[in-house]
């Protein structure tokens, strides 16, 4: 791969995480506040991130994304939806292989060679009602399944909230993502490559417009509240890894992720 | 959608379930397995009269929160949750904070289900199943289907007092509210105290439309 196609990846893949930002930065009028949870050492620098990110949301993310819902009939949108997730599912096959979901991965690839076929390039999902189902799986998951920790909390600027382990794991996907290998090889222009970012990133906001909304509106502390759920999210995609799709009658709440587990935790009645 | 038979047909289910749970307790006490059978059945009634409340006649927003608010009170158990949302601050609150902080806590809890429900549109809500968590507290999941999207994963912790059940969490695809509280909570508490809290709480409960608007 040539560093070109890095560096283009590596803008798509900024230009991309700008969703990400925007669904987790918030106004916090407090100044230096000290830590209150040893996963965020960072806490200080990354609440200045959150803002900012918030404020590229406010005024640039969240109105474009509106404007499409607005101004795009839904079957495009859907469409369009559809391709940008059909072309990172070599990713996620990837990624279940290294997982060891040897299933996981045929299905997901399965799905990839269907819907770019038959669904012409992605635009339409021909591949669920054959029961092709898509893992969603990252190369974060895949150090955590390895067994690497998370690390502390990060927000970086137009990145949006992650973790040194989820980082690396997301410029490690640049590399297994064939469309980037095509870029180059293709010798594509400079700017097609952040431009797939961008629609990745309006596409998501636009998903998320009223579910961050009530999120945003419901909380005393934004920045905490994203943290939060940022650390469920991913604990929960990284034990749905061996079976995303196993029926919740025989799982236990080991193999399943427990959403509960603070009533572990010490606690005063 | 539908919609029109979802009512019955839920609560047939809750009957299913019920006397599944009578009969299985009688020949063979399998204690576990009853329990979940109740815990399910409780969740699966909670569900119909939300429904009822939300496809009601009289679905305006103010006898939808009415409707919200009397059966937040009768399905989950509040004291207790408001004791774990502050987690650790709690043993050190008087009891003039743990009142008004309860108080403000229960209108937050209300204001945020019935925002969320708001948008509710008819989707299909299903049973998937139950988890033994502790020998008190079981997680029913429930999914709800939803049109051009995957479903939406939605658990409940519900504890079982005596023979009494109470929903004490909720997730959303994964994300437990509790756990998503307390770390807000915490993170306000530790720069401007409970007392802070209870007025930011009371601030949001006045004027939920845009809370940080000055962004």
């Amino acid at each position: 791969m040539s560093a070109s196609a890095a560096t283009n990846a590596a803008r798509r893949c900024a230009a991309g995480a700008a969703m990400l930002a925007a669904a987790g930065c918030a106004a916090d009028t407090s100044g230096g506040a000290p830590a209150t949870d040893p996963r965020d050492p960072y806490e200080g620098v990354n609440r200045v991130f959150f803002a900012a990110n918030m404020a590229v949301d406010r005024w640039a993310l969240r109105p474009v994304a509106e404007a499409w819902v607005a101004a795009v009939p839904e079957p495009a949108r859907i469409g369009v939806h559809n391709v940008v997730t059909n072309a990172t599912l070599p990713v996620d096959a990837a990624n279940a292989l290294l997982q060891g979901s040897p299933e996981r991965s045929a299905r997901t690839l399965g799905r990839f060679a269907v819907n770019t076929t038959l669904g012409i390039g992605g635009v339409f999902d021909v591949a669920t009602g054959a029961g092709l189902e898509a893992a969603d799986e990252d190369f974060g998951q895949t150090l955590a399944v390895w067994g690497m920790e998370p690390g502390p909390y990060l927000v970086a600027p137009l990145f949006g909230p992650t973790t040194v382990r989820d980082a690396g794991g997301r410029l490690a996907d640049v590399f297994l993502n064939p469309v980037n290998y095509a870029l180059a090889l293709t010798r594509a222009p400079a700017w097609v490559s952040p431009a797939i970012g961008g629609v990745r990133a309006v596409d998501r906001r636009a998903a998320n417009l009223d579910a961050f909304d009530a999120l945003r509106k419901g909380s005393v502390d934004l920045y905490a509240t994203v943290r939060s759920a940022y650390f469920q999210f991913r604990q929960r995609a990284v034990a749905n890894a061996g079976g995303a799709h196993a029926p919740p009658f025989s799982v236990t709440t080991e193999e399943f992720g427990d959403p509960f587990e603070f009533l572990s935790e010490d606690f005063v009645e | 959608m539908s919609l029109p038979n979802l009512p019955a047909a839920r609560r047939a289910l809750a009957l299913c379930v019920l006397a599944f749970a009578l009969c299985a307790a009688a020949p063979a006490p399998r204690a576990d397995e009853a329990g979940e059978a109740a815990a399910r059945a409780f969740v699966s009634s909670l569900i119909d009269r939300a429904l009822l409340v939300l496809n009601g006649e009289a679905a305006a927003p103010d006898a939808r929160e009415t409707g919200l608010r009397a059966l937040f009170d009768e399905y989950f158990d509040l004291p207790l949750m408001t004791r774990l949302a502050v987690g650790r601050y709690w043993r050190a609150a008087s009891a003039e904070q743990r009142r008004d902080f309860a108080a403000a806590f229960e209108e937050h809890v209300v204001g945020i289900y019935t925002g969320r429900l708001a948008a509710y549109g008819g989707e299909e809500i299903a049973l998937r199943g139950t988890v033994e968590r502790t020998e008190r507290d079981t997680i029913v999941t429930t999914e709800v289907r939803r049109r051009d999207a995957p479903p939406l994963r939605i658990d409940w912790l519900v504890r079982r007092d005596g023979s009494e059940y109470r929903v004490i969490d909720v997730a959303a695809e994964g994300v437990s509210m509790l756990t998503t509280k307390r770390s807000e909570f915490a993170s306000v508490i530790a720069r401007e105290g409970l007392d802070g809290l209870i007025v930011l709480l009371r601030r949001l409960n006045a004027d939920p439309s845009d809370a940080d608007a000055e962004s």
